[in-house]
C-alpha cells in the first residue's frame, strides 16, 4: 500500500488556487525531494498531509487513512517554523515527545544531541536560531515514524550543519520508511534523493527517480530543475 | 492522550501561577501582620505610610491573582494553538475536543484554586482588621443562608456553585471560540478575534436584556410573583445554568470547527 496518496487534491485560498489537481504515490522506503520554487505549493502539501489543512476538493490519504489523528502517529513533521515553546528546556521537549509518541527513541535523540553538542539543560528562548532549527530536527527524526515529512529542513543552516542534517536524515529512516524533503536547494540533497517530484503552480510537473532522470535526460536533477523553471529572458 | 495533554498543561501554566499564589500568600501574611501591629510602636509618619503600602499592595496581588489566571488561560490557548506553537500541537496524535478539553479542563482548575486562594486570603484578611467585629458572624450567615435557601442550604448552594461553575466554563469558550473565528481568516487575525469577542458580548447582553424583560411580563402575567420567592431565585439560577449550558455548547461547537475545518496557521 502506497504510504502517501493524492488523488485530484485541490485548495483554494480564498480566490487563489494553491493545489491543482494533484495526484501523485508515495511508496515506502523512498527519499522524495518535494522540489518546486517558492509560492508553488508544496508547503500547503505538506500542511494537508499533517491535517493541518483541509482540502477544497479531492483526497489525500496516509496509509489508507484521512489524516486525523491515526495518521498523525505513523508521521513525522518537521516544519519550515520554529514550533518549540521557547520557556522549555530540553530535557522538557524530550519528555514531551516521549510522552506523545511511543515510537520517540529517547537515546537516539540524547546521541545526536551530545554529537552537536547542544546542552540539555539550555531553553530554547536562549538557542540561536541555528541550534534550535537543529534541536527540532533531532526530535522529528528520533522517532521511529512510517513518513517523514520535512519542509524545508535546511533552509536556515550553514554549510557544516547542512551536511549534518542530511546525514541525519539518511541514517535514522529505517527502510519501511519513507522521507519527503521539501526543498529549493536542490543541489545539497540530490544525492541521497530516490525519486522527484517537481511542482510548480500548484501542479505536478514530473514525478520521476533520480536514475531516470540521469539515464534519460543525461543531466541531474539541479540542472532539470533549473531548466523545467527557468524563466522568460 | 487528554491525561498527557492535561499533564503538560498544567505544567506550562504552573510555572506562572504558583509564583503568584506565593506573592498572595507574602501579601497577605504581610497584611495581617501589619495589622495585628497597628496600635503598637510609636505612631510615625512612615509606618502609616508603609501601612497603606502594604494594604495597597494586598489589594493590587487579590485583584491581580483572578486577573492573571483568566489572562493566562486565554494567552495559552492563543500561544499554543495559533502561533507557530500550533504545527506542534496540532500534529500530536490527539483529536480536536481533546486539545480544547485540555485547554478548558485546566482554565477551571485554576480558576477554582485560585477562587479558594483569594477567598482565603480576604478571610484571614477580614479576622485581622481590628474594626471589624466578627462576633455573631456565622449565626448572621447561617440566618441568611437559611432565609435564602428556605432551609435547603446544600441544594442552595449547589445550585450557587454550578451557575459559577458553567458562567467560567462560557467565559471560557467564550474567548476561544472568538480567538478561533477570528484566527480563521487569513488577515488581521488578531483585530477580528478581538471583533468577535467584542460581538459575542454585545449579542449575549442583548438576548439577556430581552429574555430579562420577556420573563418579567411573562412571568407577571402568569401570577409568578405572587407565589414564593424561594421560587424566583431558584428558577432564576435554573435558568442562568441552563443558559450557560446551551451557550457553552454552541461556543464549542464554534471552537471545533474553526480548529478542524478552518485552521489556518501561518
Amino acid at each position: 500500500m502506497a504510504l502517501l496518496e493524492c488523488r485530484q487534491l485541490t485548495k483554494y485560498y480564498s480566490t487563489s488556487l494553491a493545489l491543482d489537481r494533484v495526484d501523485l504515490t508515495i511508496e515506502p522506503g523512498r527519499i522524495v525531494g518535494l522540489l518546486g520554487p517558492n509560492g508553488s505549493g508544496k508547503t500547503t502539501l505538506i500542511k494537508i498531509a499533517n491535517g493541518l489543512l483541509v482540502p477544497s476538493s479531492g483526497t489525500l490519504t496516509i496509509a489508507g487513512l484521512t489524516p486525523g489523528p491515526e495518521t498523525k502517529r505513523l508521521v513525522s513533521y518537521l516544519p519550515e517554523r520554529t514550533y518549540l515553546s521557547t520557556w522549555m528546556n530540553v530535557v522538557q521537549l524530550l519528555d514531551f515527545f516521549c510522552d506523545f509518541y511511543p515510537d520517540f527513541d529517547r537515546d537516539a535523540a540524547e546521541r545526536m544531541l551530545t554529537a552537536l553538542e547542544i546542552s540539555p539543560r539550555l531553553r530554547i528562548k536562549q538557542m540561536s536560531k541555528g541550534t534550535r532549527e537543529k534541536v527540532q530536527l533531532i526530535l522529528v527524526m528520533s522517532r521511529k515514524a512510517k513518513l517523514y515529512l520535512l519542509d524545508e529542513p535546511i533552509g536556515g543552516v550553514d554549510p557544516a550543519t547542512r551536511d549534518y542534517i542530511i546525514r541525519t536524515i539518511i541514517s535514522n529512516y529505517n527502510e519501511e520508511a519513507s522521507v519527503v524533503i521539501s526543498t529549493h536547494l536542490i543541489a545539497d540533497v540530490e544525492n541521497v534523493l530516490d525519486d522527484v517530484i517537481f511542482i510548480n503552480r500548484g501542479r505536478v510537473v514530473l514525478q520521476s527517480s533520480v536514475d531516470q532522470i540521469r539515464e534519460e535526460k543525461n543531466c541531474s536533477v539541479d540542472e532539470l530543475f533549473r531548466e523545467v523553471f527557468r524563466y522568460a529572458e | 492522550m487528554l491525561s498527557k495533554l492535561l499533564k503538560h498543561e498544567f505544567r506550562a501554566t504552573a510555572r506562572i501561577l504558583l509564583p503568584v499564589y506565593l506573592l498572595l500568600a507574602a501579601s497577605t501574611g504581610l497584611f495581617c501582620l501589619t495589622m495585628l501591629l497597628s496600635d503598637k510602636g510609636p505612631d510615625l509618619w512612615a509606618l502609616s505610610v508603609f501601612r497603606g503600602l502594604v494594604i495597597a499592595a494586598f489589594v493590587i496581588t487579590i485583584i491581580g491573582a483572578g486577573l492573571v489566571t483568566l489572562a493566562l488561560m486565554v494567552y495559552r490557548f492563543y500561544k499554543n494553538y495559533m502561533t507557530d506553537e500550533g504545527y506542534l500541537m496540532f500534529t500530536l496524535p490527539a483529536t480536536t475536543g481533546q486539545l480544547i478539553w485540555s485547554k478548558l479542563i485546566v482554565a477551571m482548575v485554576w480558576s477554582v484554586i485560585t477562587f479558594l486562594a483569594v477567598a482565603a486570603a480576604l478571610a484571614l484578611a477580614v479576622t485581622v482588621i481590628p474594626f471589624v467585629d466578627l462576633s455573631g458572624l456565622r449565626e448572621t450567615l447561617d440566618y441568611l443562608l437559611s432565609q435564602l435557601s428556605g432551609g435547603q442550604i446544600a441544594a442552595y448552594i449547589a445550585e450557587g456553585a454550578a451557575t459559577a461553575l458553567f458562567g467560567t466554563l462560557r467565559t471560557f469558550l467564550m474567548f476561544y471560540a472568538a480567538i478561533a473565528l477570528g484566527h480563521s481568516f487569513a488577515n488581521h487575525k488578531i483585530l477580528l478575534s478581538v471583533v468577535f469577542y467584542i460581538g459575542f458580548s454585545i449579542a449575549l447582553q442583548t438576548a439577556t436584556s430581552f429574555g430579562g424583560v420577556f420573563g418579567i411580563i411573562s412571568a407577571a402575567e402568569s401570577d409568578f410573583f405572587s407565589g414564593d420567592p424561594l421560587i424566583w431565585t431558584h428558577t432564576l439560577s435554573v435558568l442562568s445554568i441552563a443558559a450557560a449550558l446551551v451557550l457553552t455548547a454552541v461556543f464549542y461547537l464554534v471552537t471545533h470547527f474553526c480548529l478542524k475545518k478552518r485552521l489556518n496557521l501561518q
